[in-house]
C-alpha cells in the first residue's frame, strides 16, 4: 500500500510534462502492460479521502499521472533496462534519480524543460512505469511523507483502494497462470492417454 | 516498505558525480555491485527543479536557496550489517588517504560514529561528505555543490528524513564558530 503512495509521492518530487515520450507510448500501446491506471487532477483528488489540504496543493499541477504495472511473462529485466537505454540515448532524456538496493532499482529521468518525467521501479519481481506530466509542489512532500508515517492507514484510504486493485490483479493473473498450467497438464495427460490407446488399439488391429 | 519510501525521498536531495573526489568515487564503485548496498544518486537536473518552486515564507525560501545551489547528493548505505564499525573505518581511511577533505566534525559514541568532512573551493564549500557506522547501519553520504551547512542543517531539521538527521549537528557546530 505504501510502495503505491511512495510512487505516487516520488514522482511529485519531479516536474511536468507536455510531450509524450515515444518510447513510452509504445510501450502503452504494446501488451507489456498488465494493469495500468491513469489519473487526471479530478481523479487524484478523489484519493483524497481524508480531504489534506496538503496534498491538494502538491497535486494542483499535475496534468496526468499514469502508473503501469508491467506483465512479469513479457516485460523482463532486460526490456527494462532496454527501455532505459531507449529513454537516455533515442530521446535524450537524463537520469535524475537512481536508486538501487536489495536487487531492486528506481529510475527517474526528465528533459531540461520538459514538463514530464518517466520513472522505471523493479520491485522484487514485479515493474512498473510511471510518467508525470504537469508540476509538483515539492515542499509539501514532508509534510505528507510526515503524515503517511506517523498516521494510522485510514488517512491512506483513497490509496488502499488502488493497492487493493492491484493485489486483486495480482491473485487474479496468479490464478489465471495457476489455471493454465493446470490446463495444459490436463492437455499433456489427456494426450498421453491418447497416444496409448491409439498404439493399443492398433496392436489389437495388427494383431 | 517504509525504507524505499525513506530512500525516494532521501533521492530529493542530490549531486553531480564529476564533482567528487576520487576517493568517494572508489570507495562508490568499491561497493558498486555489491546488493547488499544500497546506492542512491541524484542528479543536478534534480535540484534545478526546486529553483521553479515559489517560497511561502523566509524559511521555505531559505531552504530552497540551499537546494538549488546543490549539484547532487550520492548516498551508500547498508543496513542490519554486523560490520558497520569496520565498514565506517574503513571508509574513514579511504577519505584520509584522499587528503583533500577536511575533518569538520566527528562525534563517536559506543554505539555510534559519525565524522563529517567538507572539501572547500576556495573560500566556498564545494562537498559535504557524512560517514555514519554503528548500530547495524551504515552509511556514507555526500552532497556536493555550494554549501551552506546553516541551511542544510535547516533543510535537514525541516524534512525530518532518516538519516539525514546527523546533519542538524552542523547547525550547532557552525554557531560555536
Amino acid at each position: 500500500m505504501k510502495l503505491i503512495l511512495s510512487i505516487i509521492l516520488f514522482l511529485f518530487c519531479c516536474t511536468v510534462g507536455t510531450a509524450q515520450s515515444k518510447t513510452l507510448q509504445e510501450l502503452k500501446d504494446s501488451n507489456h502492460v498488465q494493469l495500468g491506471f491513469y489519473f487526471t487532477p479530478s481523479t487524484l483528488r478523489m484519493l483524497n479521502l481524508q480531504k489534506d489540504t496538503a496534498y491538494d496543493d502538491m497535486i494542483k499541477g499535475v496534468e496526468k499521472l499514469s502508473f503501469l504495472i508491467m506483465r512479469p511473462e513479457t516485460f523482463s529485466v532486460d526490456t527494462y533496462f532496454a527501455t532505459v537505454d531507449k529513454l537516455m540515448s533515442k530521446e535524450n532524456y537524463e537520469e535524475y534519480i537512481i536508486w538501487d538496493g536489495n536487487g531492486d532499482e528506481l529510475q527517474v529521468f526528465g528533459k531540461p524543460n520538459s514538463k514530464e518525467m518517466i520513472g522505471l521501479a523493479k520491485y522484487q519481481d514485479q515493474m512498473y512505469i510511471f510518467d508525470l506530466k504537469g508540476t509538483i509542489d515539492l515542499m509539501k512532500i514532508p509534510d505528507i511523507y510526515e503524515k503517511a508515517s506517523t498516521q494510522d492507514s485510514t488517512s491512506l484510504n483513497g490509496f488502499n483502494i488502488i493497492y487493493d486493485m492491484i493485489k486483486d490483479d495480482e491473485r487474479d493473473r496468479k490464478n489465471r497462470e495457476r489455471w493454465r498450467r493446470e490446463r495444459e497438464e490436463r492437455d499433456r495427460k489427456r494426450d498421453s492417454i491418447d497416444a496409448a490407446i491409439k498404439v493399443d488399439s492398433s496392436s489389437i488391429i495388427n494383431n | 516498505m517504509k525504507k524505499i519510501i525513506i530512500f525516494m525521498f532521501l533521492g530529493m536531495f542530490a549531486f553531480n558525480v564529476q564533482a567528487q573526489s576520487n576517493a568517494i568515487n572508489k570507495h562508490f564503485s568499491k561497493f558498486q555491485r555489491d546488493t547488499s548496498f544500497t546506492k542512491v544518486t541524484v542528479t543536478s537536473r534534480m535540484f534545478s527543479l526546486f529553483t521553479e518552486i515559489d517560497a511561502e515564507d523566509e524559511d521555505e525560501e531559505e531552504i530552497l536557496a540551499a537546494m538549488a545551489k546543490l549539484k547532487g547528493i550520492k548516498a551508500l548505505v547498508k543496513n542490519n550489517s554486523a560490520n558497520s564499525k569496520n565498514l565506517y573505518f574503513d571508509a574513514v581511511e579511504t577519505i584520509d588517504k584522499d587528503g583533500g577533505y577536511e575533518e569538520l566534525m566527528t562525534v563517536e559514541d559506543a554505539g555510534e560514529n559519525v565524522q563529517f568532512m567538507i572539501r572547500d573551493d576556495g573560500d566556498k564549500i564545494s562537498e559535504l561528505l557524512m560517514i555514519i557506522g554503528g548500530n547495524e547501519n551504515f552509511m556514507v553520504m555526500t552532497l556536493y555543490g555550494e554549501i551552506d551547512l546553516n541551511s542544510i542543517a535547516k533543510l535537514s531539521r525541516v524534512l525530518n528524513i532518516k538519516g539525514m538527521e546527523a546533519f542538524q549537528a552542523l547547525d550547532m557546530n557552525s554557531k560555536k564558530k
